[in-house]
């Protein structure tokens, strides 16, 4: 690369990073499918998991289901990362990371729902005591 | 025989390439996982709640594709399972979402429709406090207007109680007869005023006395008339001068205990005004008299059901004489009115109301 190509990308030079760009990222997408499991991707899931608990999906019942559903997800992806498996290990983490969204996204939406409930029936209970007719003495 | 040999094998590999060549054109029959996600991404489009979360459908269709192409490239592979249950699941997530949402607005809607419906009702209230005191007040200004018109109808009362009683004590000496606005005090004319004269008799100073003093006491701001009264014997213009003069010399005498002259006037009626009949003696007797008319401006909230003399019966009210053209003031002796003893029969000229 001569001066002018580090200067500024043109010409033949920005011909060869249009090229080198692809390559760079097809090599490192590559490298990273066919190993194991990081430890990046494993915590990113379990601080779903740990999300989940926290707004109390245990306590709800379909929530609990694909808690659960998430924790075993994340164990069979340990351990098809352990065993070499990367690609399935990923695909595994991925349906554990998407278990854990529904559980928390369900927990919330119950509490919401109670909560809208509720507010909805004290709209009620205001409507119901407040009088038809007024008369002004 | 090697011939025959070459042309098995050339129908052997025509036939193997149509049947992969068949094989090759039925398209595979996509996996229960898949079928699941694209039924859950068609009920995910279908949900109104989702359109709270058009963001999380885009994303169920971006991996329902996935799993799609993942199926076209290998058939049931683990790979297509997991993106299609990956599909199934964000499908799940953005109906999730929506409801999430949808549950929200409710929720901040209905907190805002209660604000806003106990606000009104605040003011509602308000507005009934508003007016309960401003009733409050209304019925606490009539509430003193009544207590101040039962005190002074209390206190008029009393002073018309003790009135009562001063007139009753007047009893022995005259007649007092008391309506709503005056006290008619009738005295005899015999007791007081020898036969035809004007001047008084020496018992009638002690009556007048009381008098003079059971008005000053009752009435010290009261008008008065005093209004000579004869009977119908003799003529008639001198028992005017004569009433008249009567009627004057008792309003001096009274002057001289100390009522305000300017509020005494004496009125001389003669015989018009006859209190009862002239054809006996008794009657010629009660018709002549000097009577004494005490006008006080009645207080309001008094209200007096009628007239009542003083000796507590009821009394007839009777129209006050008109006032007659006030001549010559001076006692001058008349001697034209017979006298209680004489007894002359004097034609009548009929009864006067």
């Amino acid at each position: 690369m001569n001066r002018h190509c580090r200067l500024s990308l043109r010409g033949p030079c920005r011909l060869k990073a249009a090229w080198f760009g692809p390559v760079l990222v097809t090599f490192l997408t590559c490298a990273c499918a066919a190993g194991a499991l990081s430890g990046a991707q494993v915590s990113k899931v379990n601080g779903e998991i740990q999300a989940a608990h926290a707004v109390g999906a245990h306590n709800d019942p379909q929530a609990a289901l694909y808690l659960k559903l998430a924790t075993d997800e994340l164990a069979a992806a340990k351990r098809l990362s352990d065993n070499g498996e990367g690609q399935k290990a990923r695909l595994t983490l991925e349906r554990a990371r998407v278990d854990a969204q529904l559980a928390i996204v369900l927990s919330k939406e119950t509490l919401a729902r109670e909560e809208a409930r509720a507010a909805l029936h004290k709209v009620r209970q205001v409507t119901m005591r407040e009088p038809a007719t007024r008369t002004t003495p | 025989m090697k011939r025959i040999h070459l042309k098995q094998k050339c129908q052997i590999s025509l036939a193997a390439m149509s049947f992969a060549c068949a094989l090759a054109c039925v398209k595979q029959v996509p996996s229960q996982q898949l079928v699941n996600a694209r039924a859950y991404f068609e009920q995910a489009q279908r949900a109104p709640a989702t359109q709270y979360a058009l963001d999380s459908l885009y994303e169920a269709k971006r991996s329902l594709d996935e799993a799609e192409e993942a199926h076209e490239e290998d058939p049931n592979s683990y790979r297509e399972l997991s993106l299609a249950y990956v599909a199934e699941r964000k499908a799940q997530l953005a109906m999730a979402r929506g409801g999430l949402a949808y549950a929200i607005d409710v929720k901040r809607n209905s907190e805002r429709a209660l604000v806003d419906r106990q606000q009104a009702l605040l003011e509602m209230t308000r507005k009934d406090a508003a007016a309960v005191s401003n009733q409050l007040n209304i019925q606490a200004v009539q509430l003193q207007q009544t207590q101040t018109a039962l005190e002074q109808e209390r206190a008029a009362r009393e002073v018309e109680t003790s009135a009562q009683a001063v007139w009753a004590s007047l009893g022995d000496i005259a007649r007092v007869r008391s309506d709503i606005s005056s006290t008619t005090i009738t005295l005899d004319g015999a007791v007081m005023f020898p036969a035809g004269r004007a001047t008084l008799l020496p018992a009638a100073n002690d009556t007048l006395n009381r008098v003079a003093r059971s008005i000053a006491d009752i009435a010290p701001g009261a008008t008065l008339k005093v209004v000579g009264h004869t009977d119908n014997q003799g003529n008639a213009a001198n028992n005017q001068k004569l009433s008249l003069a009567r009627a004057q010399r008792v309003a001096d005498y009274l002057v001289q205990q100390g009522l305000d002259p300017s509020r005494i006037e004496a009125l001389g009626v003669g015989e018009q005004f006859a209190a009862t009949t002239n054809d006996t003696p008794e009657g010629r007797a009660n018709n002549r008299r000097v009577e004494l008319v005490v006008q006080q401006a009645v207080p309001s909230g008094l209200g007096s059901p009628g007239t009542v003399c003083a000796d507590g019966k009821a009394a007839v009210p009777k129209a006050l004489p008109p006032s007659p053209p006030v001549g010559d003031t001076n006692p001058i002796p008349i001697a034209t009115e017979t006298t209680p003893e004489n007894t002359v029969v004097a034609p009548s000229r009929g009864s006067v109301h």
